[in-house]
């Protein structure tokens, strides 16, 4: 068969990642997340943003299939999850969840290795990419010193790097990472997010493609090319970060009173909290920044009890 | 690297040389040349008639050896499963205090052999082995059961807990019916304190393809156990079929607990100490640590039966005894030499 005879032959060659049609997620018989429509592409970042409990989590167990829809349709590379075979979705799509177990007794290198477990066949005997695969994702979030060090003697940083490299050797082209940058400090938060933009598709030209939970705005809006913004488990907006982090967008999804500025480097929207959106009682918002524009006689007062 | 291909082979010799050290050592010298040409004799006179055609016209010596025989066969069967059993407990639970007793198999066995002994007047050995078979069977299916009831697949947790429920009522059983039938007393002390002396020939014969096949199974699920360690998210997210997995393991650990605790009465202690002293030697790797088991298992077995015999001559001290006695110290000592206990 010629290249051009297949290509035309898969229905599924530029399919989305994702696809939800009125999907409904939940536990039990409530519904979590709640008629759903969304095609996630492949090839890029698409970060999802909410409060807390509004449905990031579980849309993203519905994604990884550890949840059946309650409701509507979900298609992974346009077929129904339902029909994958469990470990040919594992190898499509790997998901990185909020708190894996760290297990006892191993080192760095033997924890990322297990994100081999797809690829392996019966029994977990190596597979012939196996090395190359583990050494790529300790080499990207920059684990490979710490090879042979007991995973229960590193620091919530580093483990939180261990998962990611779990994550990457498992090659999937889309990543689920919930809540990815927990327990890093800020340089690396940058490292790990500009990483993941650059991540390429393990078995074909162009980018992975990658789903994340994030909670630091600004970093989203670093990152995302696109963002999704859910409240109570509704999508309320998708679209580029400057479409999306606008003042009334994030009174609405976060009940948060903010500015958005642009950022000098790049034109990304940069997100200034200021307070709390809602009525009712609430703290003071931070002090007028007087000490930096000292107008003569503006706070006579406290100037004055200052003085010695 | 960790070396475990030159450890398998270390484990192995010390298998062969405590099965040795249970066929020469005993309560009564005997000559070694006289354990030899009985040994040598062994495959002759068993295809000859079989395995009483093999007692007909020995000296006592000879006899003695004989016995030990079906001793050393029944600790290492045990002691596999014990072994194996545990580590498929500990893997499946993610619980470090994992044991075939968590799940109540081991109380489901002595429960039966009480009501046996008690109501049915039980008195062959065979019978006692079925029925402490039964016993595990029926504490399995409760608390496969119970934990079944919310929906879904069992979880560990849930698991646990059905188990501690059922362990709970299994023993309230045993020990009512004990203390109103003293007669059941005397016989079920000597059944619960754990022997290997005890089992018959046939009895082995029986249980033996039982504990292949359930380290076959918990074997088979090493690898699902080893992504099932990350925590069920991420296991689900390497594409284990959570379920399948665990009712391979469990269904092994069943037959494992069932049959060791059948041949040899409820041995505490291997199931606990054998898989986590593997783990602390050669790592967190459920393959190894499954195959390890199988191997040092009826080590430790076999070396406390030896001690059990060779303490106190004439007498012997059950092995019960003496595997606490031995395994203690070798927890306690891979304990301290951890880092951390991290449960």
């Amino acid at each position: 068969m010629s290249p051009e005879l297949h290509a035309v032959a898969d229905p599924a060659a530029d399919a989305p990642a994702f696809r939800m049609r009125g999907l409904s997620l939940g536990y039990g018989d409530r519904a979590v997340v709640r008629e759903v429509d969304l095609d996630i592409p492949h090839g890029g970042t698409t970060v999802l943003i909410g409060a807390n409990g509004c449905g990031k989590t579980t849309l993203l167990k519905g994604l990884s299939r550890q949840l059946k829809p309650l409701a509507g349709t979900l298609e992974a590379d346009g077929r129904g999850v339902r029909e994958w075979h469990a470990r040919q979705y594992a190898r499509s799509v790997s998901l990185l969840p909020q708190s894996p177990v760290v297990p006892e007794g191993l080192t760095v290198a033997e924890l990322v290795e297990r994100g081999r477990h797809p690829h392996r066949r019966w029994w977990g005997a190596p597979s012939p990419d196996d090395d190359a695969a583990v050494a790529r994702a300790m080499e990207l979030t920059e684990l490979t010193a710490l090879a042979g060090r007991p995973v229960e003697e590193l620091s919530g940083g580093q483990r939180q790097r261990v998962w990611i490299a779990l994550s990457l050797a498992q090659r999937a082209r889309t990543m689920l990472l919930d809540e990815p940058t927990s327990y890093l400090d800020l340089a690396h938060q940058v490292d790990l997010l500009d990483m993941l933009r650059g991540l390429e598709h393990p078995d074909g030209p162009g980018r992975a493609t990658v789903v994340a939970v994030l909670h630091e705005l600004n970093l989203a809006a670093r990152v995302a090319d696109r963002l999704v913004a859910m409240a109570a488990g509704r999508i309320v907006a998708v679209g580029s970060p400057a479409e999306v982090l606008t003042p009334e967008l994030l009174a609405e999804v976060f009940g948060l009173r903010a500015d958005v500025a642009r950022d000098p480097v790049g034109g990304r929207p940069v997100v200034l909290p200021r307070g709390r959106a809602r009525e009712g009682p609430h703290p003071a918002p931070p002090a007028d920044p007087v000490a930096l524009d000292p107008a003569p006689g503006a706070r006579p007062a406290e100037t004055v009890r200052n003085l010695p | 690297m960790r070396r475990r291909g030159p450890a398998l082979l270390a484990a192995l010799l010390l298998l062969g040389l405590s099965a040795a050290a249970s066929l020469f050592w005993g309560a009564r010298p005997v000559d070694p040349a006289t354990v030899v040409s009985v040994l040598a004799g062994l495959p002759a006179a068993l295809l000859d008639g079989g395995w009483s055609q093999l007692s007909a016209g020995l000296g006592i010596d000879a006899a003695v050896v004989q016995s030990r025989i079906p001793r050393t066969l029944t600790a290492v069967l045990a002691g596999a499963g014990l072994a194996v059993a545990g580590a498929g407990m500990q893997g499946v639970s993610r619980n470090p205090l994992g044991d075939p007793g968590l799940l109540g198999l081991t109380a489901g066995a002595s429960c039966a052999v009480v009501l046996g002994i008690g109501w049915l007047g039980v008195v062959a050995t065979w019978q006692l082995t079925a029925l402490a078979l039964a016993g595990s069977g029926v504490a399995a299916a409760l608390v496969f059961g119970s934990s079944l009831l919310g929906g879904g697949s069992p979880t560990p947790a849930g698991l646990v807990l059905s188990g501690a429920a059922v362990n709970a009522g299994f023993t309230a059983l045993t020990t009512s019916v004990v203390l109103s039938l003293p007669a059941v007393l005397d016989r079920f002390r000597f059944w619960s304190i754990g022997s290997v002396a005890r089992a018959e020939s046939t009895d082995l014969t029986a249980v033996a393809p039982l504990v292949l096949l359930g380290v076959l199974l918990v074997l088979g699920g090493s690898s699902g156990l080893n992504a099932m360690a990350l925590g069920d998210e991420l296991a689900h997210g390497l594409g284990v079929d959570l379920g399948l997995q665990r009712v391979l393991v469990f269904v092994g650990v069943v037959l494992l607990a069932g049959s060791a605790t059948a041949l040899a009465g409820p041995i505490v202690f291997v199931g606990l100490l054998v898989p986590h002293a593997v783990r602390r030697l050669l790592g967190g790797d459920y393959r190894w640590i499954v195959l390890f088991s199988a191997v040092l298992g009826p080590v430790l077995l076999l070396l406390a039966d030896v001690l059990g015999r060779v303490l106190t001559p004439p007498q012997e001290i059950h092995v019960g005894v003496t595997t606490v006695v031995l395994g203690v110290p070798v927890l306690l000592v891979l304990l301290r030499r951890g880092r951390s206990v991290t449960l």
